[in-house]
């Protein structure tokens, strides 16, 4: 019985859990199909990432990057700040946004981009909050929901008064 | 509602200073924004959008931290987003079809964006022509440094499988790179007694 590529490859990377990595340091001790395949596997994976050097100098982000997320980071502070309270005026993309951290955290990442999608759109688009409700409810049970939701709520009752211009 | 002049804790004390989670957003950027970006111009094709989504993907993180939200692994954590942010904007893209990412991304190729197109370099036109994007996004996360674990989280595959796509995404750099030396520059150097 010969080790797959893809255990060589995880094994070469340090990837293998402890038994699994233990089982293939033995067979490759007394197999020289597997080992010479290793060593295979472990060139090409040398060359593979010096290839990706190349990809590396010449894919590099703009130089402002940090600039820009700091630009988007001030704006945002200063949306949840001027609406002097829990909702900022523009809530309606925000308080989406906050659901979908919500939805990410119970059903994970993929889930909760669909929900997002699907939730908003069966209910008036400016309460999607009636629309996760049911969501949240059947998922959690009610009290969890109702704090879930209240953290939805209150997330920006908190961050208003980290503004600096804050009242 | 009234306005909120103090910090406020949650019952955990969750909400955090802002300039905490500013530096920690600093600090971030510095070790992940490129590998983030270069995963965002694999996925997309365009550099604008790969941009867009790193942007995004640490506004999320404040946001999120701010509010208390405890991020085990950052780092795969904003890998994960860019991949949502952009997966979502290529299957808008693609009127709303339900696509994967595969049909998505292949869909992108399909019609480049002219304005990004030429900017994008001569080597990941050589990775696209030669490896899947799924095989491509496995590959770039692994060359990023996420560990196979996190790899098949932000992939949604098998951890398992992680091994296998890299292995033969390996092969096929090989025998790409073997191919370059029969056919081109290296012929002469490498085969001095070919006929």
């Amino acid at each position: 019985m010969h080790l797959d590529a893809g255990t060589l490859a995880a094994y070469g990377d340090g990837e293998l859990s402890e038994p699994a990595a233990g089982r293939a340091a033995r067979h490759l001790k007394t197999c020289p199909r597997c080992a010479e395949e290793a060593e295979r596997i472990r060139g090409e994976r040398e060359l593979s990432l010096a290839a990706d050097a190349l990809f590396r100098l010449q894919c590099v982000p703009p130089a402002d990057g940090l600039e820009r997320v700091r630009g988007c980071i001030q704006e945002w502070l200063r949306s949840a700040a001027g609406a002097g309270g829990a909702m900022p005026a523009s809530s309606a993309a925000e308080l989406r946004r906050r659901i979908g951290a919500q939805l990410e955290l119970y059903f994970g990442s993929e889930t909760a981009a669909l929900l997002e999608k699907v939730a908003p759109s069966r209910r008036p688009a400016d309460n999607p909050i009636t629309a996760v409700e049911p969501l949240l409810t059947a998922f959690l049970g009610r009290k969890a929901a109702a704090a879930a939701i209240r953290q939805i709520l209150e997330e920006g009752a908190g961050r208003a008064s980290l503004a600096p211009d804050a009242a | 509602m009234k306005p909120v002049t103090e910090i406020k804790p949650s019952p955990e004390g969750a909400y955090r200073c802002a300039d905490t989670t500013g530096q920690e957003i600093v600090q971030l950027y510095r070790e992940n924004a490129a590998g983030l970006f270069r995963y965002g111009v694999v996925l997309a094709r365009n550099r604008e959008a790969a941009q867009d989504a790193v942007q995004e993907a640490f506004l999320r993180y404040f946001i999120a931290r701010n509010a208390g939200q405890e991020i085990e692994r950052p780092k795969a954590w904003l890998f994960q987003v860019v991949r949502n942010l952009l997966l979502d904007s290529l299957k808008a893209s693609t009127k709303r079809k339900e696509v994967g990412l595969e049909a998505a991304s292949s869909r992108a190729d399909a019609r480049p964006d002219p304005e990004s197109e030429y900017r994008l370099t001569e080597m990941s036109r050589r990775y696209w022509g030669l490896l899947s994007p799924r095989e491509l996004e496995c590959f770039r996360l692994r060359a990023e440094g996420l560990r196979y674990q996190e790899i098949a989280e932000v992939m949604v595959l098998r951890a398992g499988t992680v091994g296998a796509l890299l292995a033969r995404v390996q092969r096929k750099i090989r025998e790409d790179n073997e191919g370059l030396r029969r056919t081109g520059v290296f012929v002469e150097r490498e085969l001095p007694h070919a006929p």
